[in-house]
């Protein structure tokens, strides 16, 4: 099963806690690890699942290293049926628009045919909850819910 | 703006209770004037939470772009990205930041923090009970870090404290005392000499420093010195304030120790506390580009409205009994960084150094450390605020 995570960030904590899935998962997968800001939005695989780690910046905005993939999608308007992924969003609850900005990804995949999976996974900077750690348990729980990612990628 | 009023004239505030205690005259003016104008220093003071917040949110009315004239940090350092808006802001940020990235700070630089916390360790053992932890561990190992950070490798760090302490002295220079413009010039050199060192050398693109990446992204060498000048006047006294605030806190609340060291809570969750409790930055300046309401009254276009985080952090709208260093109130986020666009640039550095590092590694060395009379603790400052001084002791042999 392959694995593609894609980050967006700003000041580098998505950055952070995607590096951390990817060390969690490596051994046990095949997994590739890419910030958004280096990702065309009509390379995503089928035959994989995207895992999308995606912070806010500043009232609800997409953070700067998604902005080159949102705007490329919306210019190629690119047919996105059969790409699987699942959304774990960063934000703080203290900012009107919480967590928004991975949702500017979301939609745009979904309107554009993808099929999200598995639960929308968030991390609230005013918690205690360590964000690496919580994105680690999201993970697991999505990979058991896309049984058949193995035999798609035969 | 046809309801709002003039702002309220707060000529009662004394600069010298501010700088021994501010939390009690800001107490009054969140609860008598949350924006209040300030003859003494000539300032709007924004004190309430959700006023500081959202001003800093809004960086088309609260410019950083202060004047030159009205900006004793300008002259003292030249202008750094501090004191500039987006998008220019942003470009000398981006151009900075491969260094202070979550990611770098794991890779690169947290197992120099490590060995550094070691070093000074030593330094408070021989000193024995009583040690000075600001002077002896505090100070040394926040500049030492900072040298590493910036890509300095032959800057001492008694060199490095004096640097940022008169950066500091230029920055806050609004009496504009020849002599602090003479030490600052004096030290800009000697920053100046420094950086030019690490200029000299062979360019070598795999190194992580602050400096290399400014380089990489092509910033111009004058705006590459100024925000050197910048990280330096800011990357020492804060992370060293909060270190001892931290260690003066767990001394001072033991049961707040106890849930740390027991595990109930972390040290990370003990630096965000220490950071909202003794804000290392009390006030920063913002220039109103027209007039706007806040809270109900008005700041005129082209004032100085000073956000005053270290009221925002103690405002019981936003924190319960806020007075108290409470490891178990329900929101952590606090303004300490300040907010937006300006969040201050390295505190990813800062939470590693000291909550992930610092802090675990002083009370593994020295058990039972603490402060033998935490209410002797003199804290000084409002724009920045610590401890001058921290005598402490640990379970003896």
């Amino acid at each position: 099963m392959k694995i593609c995570i894609l980050y967006g960030t700003e000041s580098g904590n998505s950055e952070l806690v995607a590096t951390d899935l990817f060390e969690s998962l490596d051994d046990d997968h095949d997994v590739v690890l890419e910030d958004l800001a280096d990702v065309d939005v009509a390379s995503l695989e089928p035959t994989a699942l995207h895992l999308i780690i995606c912070s806010t910046h500043g009232e609800g905005d997409p953070p700067q290293s998604a902005l080159p993939f949102l705007e490329g999608a919306k210019n190629t308007r690119v047919n996105l049926t059969g790409i699987r992924y699942a959304m774990f969003g960063l934000g703080d609850s203290t900012y009107v628009n919480y967590s928004r900005g991975s949702e500017h990804v979301d939609e745009l995949l979904a309107g554009s045919g993808a099929e999200r999976v598995g639960e929308y996974g968030r991390h609230d900077a005013a918690s205690r909850d360590d964000a690496s750690a919580l994105a680690e348990e999201w993970a697991r729980n999505v990979l058991e819910t896309v049984p058949d990612l193995e035999s798609a990628s035969l | 703006m046809p309801d709002a009023i003039e702002a309220p004239v707060a000529d009662w505030v004394s600069v010298d209770e501010l700088l021994a205690d501010p939390y009690p005259t800001y107490a009054r003016l969140r609860r008598e004037s949350p924006v209040a104008y300030v003859p003494q220093i000539d300032r709007y003071l924004i004190t309430t939470f959700r006023e500081c917040f959202d001003a800093e949110l809004d960086q088309a009315t609260f410019s950083a772009f202060e004047r030159a004239e009205r900006s004793p940090m300008i002259r003292a350092m030249g202008r750094p990205m501090l004191r500039k808006d987006d998008p220019q802001h942003k470009v000398e940020r981006n151009a900075m930041s491969p260094a202070l990235r979550p990611v770098a700070v794991k890779k690169h630089w947290a197992g120099i923090f490590r060995s550094n916390a070691a070093k000074h360790m030593a330094v408070v053992r021989n000193a024995g009970q009583g040690a000075d932890l600001v002077k002896l561990f505090a100070v040394p190992y926040a500049a030492d870090n900072l040298s590493a950070v910036l890509g300095f490798d032959d800057v001492d760090h008694t060199d490095m404290k004096n640097w940022s302490h008169t950066l500091i002295r230029g920055g806050a220079n609004v009496t504009d005392d020849p002599a602090v413009w003479a030490e600052t010039a004096i030290v800009c050199e000697e920053i100046d000499a420094a950086v030019e060192r690490v200029l000299s050398k062979p360019f070598d693109s795999d190194n992580p420093s602050m400096i290399s990446a400014m380089v990489r992204a092509g910033l111009p060498e004058d705006i590459l010195r100024a925000n050197v000048r910048l990280t330096i006047s800011g990357g020492m006294n804060e992370p060293s304030h909060v270190i001892a605030s931290a260690v003066w806190a767990l001394s001072a609340y033991p049961d707040q120790r106890d849930l740390v060291l027991s595990g109930k809570r972390s040290f990370k969750d003990a630096f965000e506390e220490t950071a909202r409790f003794h804000s290392p930055i009390g006030m920063y300046p913002r220039r109103t580009t027209r007039d706007v309401e806040v809270a109900g009254v008005v700041i005129p276009e082209g004032a100085t409205a000073s956000i005053v985080v270290g009221s925002a952090n103690r405002d019981d709208a936003q924190f319960d009994h806020p007075d108290v260093f409470d490891l178990n109130r329900e929101s952590v986020s606090h303004l300490a960084f300040g907010n937006g666009t300006h969040i201050c640039a390295g505190n990813w550095v800062a939470r590693a150094m000291i909550g992930e590092i610092a802090l675990p590694a002083l009370y593994e060395e020295f058990p039972g450390l603490t402060v033998e009379d935490p209410r002797a603790t003199n804290f000084r400052g409002w724009v920045f605020r610590g401890a001058t001084a921290l005598p402490v002791t640990w379970d003896g042999h």
